[in-house]
Order: structure tokens, then sequence, then C-alpha cells
């Protein structure tokens, strides 16, 4: 579906056809709360935060310009309401005196391959902004200019953060690999 | 080639974006290099593996229940509620009352502003927004409204208000823009008495990150925001919040005040 077809739903919405926004919805839910999974590393946070970014999406869409791509836009919300909804919930655990050394309220039924298992162990341990780049270009297959506007970096940082990021991941990935 | 050099290399290649002389340069590193050879066989690998990552599956329902969330009138740039809305701010936030303190209000600072006019309360309709932490503080209600500001120009418009209580301030933004804004709020000066903003919440979803004396907000939305810091009793100062939209549009706004102990 293209581009064009995502503004002119937004346009149906605004215009007073609120079932529109389903279409959005069915667009796109699948790949906001993939993101949101793999910042997060939990399937409770990410399916509270895809009802979240869409409500947000839905909330602001008055204010959305077209010269951006819908997709990029909505995903902006999700990346950001994602790191905030993480550091949110840190910040409880933090103060109910729970252990957050390590990621206690982690899924760990999800996973039954190790080594998707060891990937998003190694995704989750990077800072949350190099992991949203990681998810933004390997999981979501973002270009580096849409990256850009989705975290509001140069492209140039975008690039060198992701590689340094990667290297973090490859130094991670193997260490597990022998350790494991 | 310097190791960073081979990096950034051997990512252009991993992300077919070298140039032919590159990539020869490239081949010609890895030749000389076994440990090379190794990096770059994991980093490929590494990458490939995150490539392949399945996709996971959304439960069941959750479509319904997002639909179920969104309201059923469409979205407008709606002014919030007034009741009860501030009340987590206020729990969280609100400063203990001590010795009878008398703040003189001084008029605020505009720089580059259209005016002042009648400022309806600003309040965030969703505090699921927050940044920073705050915590120990009660009785928002002895914040006293000493300085606020009006902008609308170029698509820029926001109402900001300054608050004070004995051991915080509190700036409130009622913002719109027609395009996304960053938008930096800083405390003039940042002396010790100042510990500057320590908490920001919003009814749109914002990324925040502190400095000494500043907040910044990157490509903030419109909606409605509050950011709180601690103050002494006998501070004062300005506060200045400064906009920068994508469109060009830049403008900033000072409120100041002084503080008297009595």
């Amino acid at each position: 579906m293209s581009e064009q077809s995502d503004q002119a739903i937004v346009q149906r919405v605004l215009a007073g056809d609120t079932a529109a926004f389903a279409h959005l919805v069915d667009r796109y839910q699948r790949i906001v709360y993939n993101a949101a999974y793999r910042i997060t590393s939990n399937r409770q946070d990410a399916e509270d935060v895809t009802q979240t970014v869409f409500l947000k999406v839905y909330q602001n869409l008055r204010v959305y310009n077209p010269k951006y791509r819908f997709y990029s836009w909505m995903y902006r919300i999700a990346v950001n309401e994602a790191l905030n909804y993480r550091a949110s919930r840190l910040r409880k655990e933090t103060a109910a005196i729970e252990d957050v050394g390590e990621p206690a309220t982690r899924d760990r039924q999800y996973e039954s391959v190790e080594l998707e298992e060891q990937v998003q162990n190694a995704i989750y341990e990077l800072e949350p902004s190099d992991r949203a780049l990681v998810v933004l270009k390997h999981f979501q297959g973002f270009s580096y200019d849409e990256i850009g506007y989705i975290l509001d970096l140069p492209v140039r940082k975008v690039k060198s953060r992701l590689y340094t990021a990667r290297q973090r991941l490859k130094d991670k990935l193997t260490q597990a690999r022998v350790s494991g | 080639m310097r190791d960073s050099d081979f990096l950034e290399l051997a990512n252009r290649v991993i992300d077919d974006a070298a140039s032919d002389e590159e990539r020869t340069a490239f081949e010609t590193a890895l030749k000389e290099s076994i440990h090379r050879r190794l990096e770059f066989e994991q980093l490929s690998t590494v990458v490939g593996i995150l490539d392949a990552v399945r996709p996971v599956e959304p439960p069941e329902g959750l479509r319904n229940r997002i639909l179920a969330a969104i309201p059923a009138t469409k979205p407008a740039k709606t002014r919030p509620s007034l009741s009860g809305l501030w009340q987590g701010m206020i729990d969280a936030v609100g400063a203990r009352p001590k010795l009878g303190v008398a703040y003189a209000v001084v008029a605020g600072l505009v720089v580059g502003i259209i005016g002042f006019g009648a400022i309806w309360g600003t309040v965030p309709n969703d505090t699921a927004n927050v940044f920073g932490t705050m915590s120990s503080y009660r009785g928002a209600d002895e914040f006293r409204t000493i300085d606020r500001a009006r902008l609308d120009q170029d698509g820029l418009r926001a109402d900001v208000v300054l608050k004070v209580s004995e051991e915080a301030f509190r700036v409130e933004l009622d913002f719109s823009s027609e395009d996304a804004t960053d938008v930096e709020v800083a405390v003039i000066p940042p002396e010790k008495r100042w510990s500057g903003i320590v908490r920001a919440e919003g009814s749109a979803a914002f990324d925040a990150s502190i400095g000494e004396g500043t907040l910044k907000l990157r490509q903030l939305q419109s909606g409605n925001y509050a950011f709180i810091g601690q103050r002494r009793a006998d501070a004062g100062g300005e506060v200045r919040v400064s906009f920068e939209a994508n469109n060009g549009a830049s403008r900033v706004v000072s409120l100041a005040f002084s503080a008297i102990e009595q």
C-alpha cells in the first residue's frame, strides 16, 4: 500500500471518518508491536506501548506533517514511547527495590531458538538509543535518512553509532557463543 | 588503515555502500591481516543474524484493544479539561509550606514574543510521558503563578506559565506547532541554589535530555507539558524557553522572578 494511501486515510479520519483509523491499525500494529518488543524486551510492555502509540497517533493526527512519511512519523512516536516506557518502568522497579540488575520482567517464554534469545539479550544490553538504532535498521529496514529523522540525528551520527552498536553486539554475541 | 577506518569501511561493505575503490582497499586490508578477516567475518555474521531475526506476532485481540481505546470523535486540537488532571503532578511536586515567604513578582522579560494575554490553565491531559524524577514534594497548591507569556507567530503557538513554591518551580507549557519543534528550557543562571529541571511531563510523547541547568526536548509535538525543578527559597532568576521548529521558526520566551525571604 502506498504512502499516499496512508495520507488519504489520515485525511479521512480528520474529516470525521474515524472508523478509517482501523486501516492504519491493521497496517501497522504488527511492526509497531515488533519495534516495541525489541526495545522493551517484554511482551506485555510491548502491548502497552503499542496501544499507547496508536492512541497518541490518533490524538496528534492533526499535527502530522504530510511532508514526512506517515510511517516514519508514527515510528518516531513509537520509538520515543518505547524508550520512555522502559525508562519509566526501570524507575518504578528501582523505587520498589526490585532487582533491575537483570531484566526481571523479561519474557523468557517467547524465544524458543537459542540464537534468537542470545540476539535479543545482546540487543537488550545496548544503550536504549543504540537499541532503537539497531531495531530501526535491521528489524524495520529503515534507511539511514529515515532513522535520522526518527531519532533526530544527523545521518553521519546514525551511521557511526550503528557501526559501534554492531561492534558491541558482535563482541557480546561472540562472548555468549564462547561461554555458552 | 586505522582500526576505526577499517570498522567504518567494513560496515559500508556490509551495507553494500562502498565504492569500487573502497572495496579494493578493504580487500587489501583483509589480506594483510588475519585479525581483520576474523573481525569482518564475525561482524558480517552478526549483521546477517540481525537481518534474519523473525518478527514476533502481536497477541490476539490487540487490534480490538487498540481500537477500543480510540475515541469515537475525530481528532481535534482540543483544550484539555482542567479538572483534576494535575493531581499526579501535585502529589509529586507540591512544596512543603515552611516559613512565610513572600515572592516579589517581577515582570517577565520577553524576548521576541508577541505579547501577553489571558492564560488558560495548562494542564497535561495524560501524564504517561514522564522524564526525570521528582519525589517527596507535596502541597502543589502552594505554587503561585508569577509570570506568564504568550507566543503566536509563524505557526508556533505557546502559552508559558512560571510558577514557584518555596522549594520548587514549575514551567507549564501549552504548545502547538505546525512542525515538530526543538524546545529547550534553561534555568539562568544555573547556580548551585538551583538544581535545575528534574522532571518533565507531557500529554504527547517526547524525547528529553537533562543537561546542566537545561532540559532539551527534541522534536516536540503539540501538547501540554510541565517542567519541574527544585530551588532554594531565596532563589531568583530566569527561566528561558527556546523554540526552534523544523520550518525554521525560532523564538525565545524568558520568564523571570525574584524571591525575597521575610
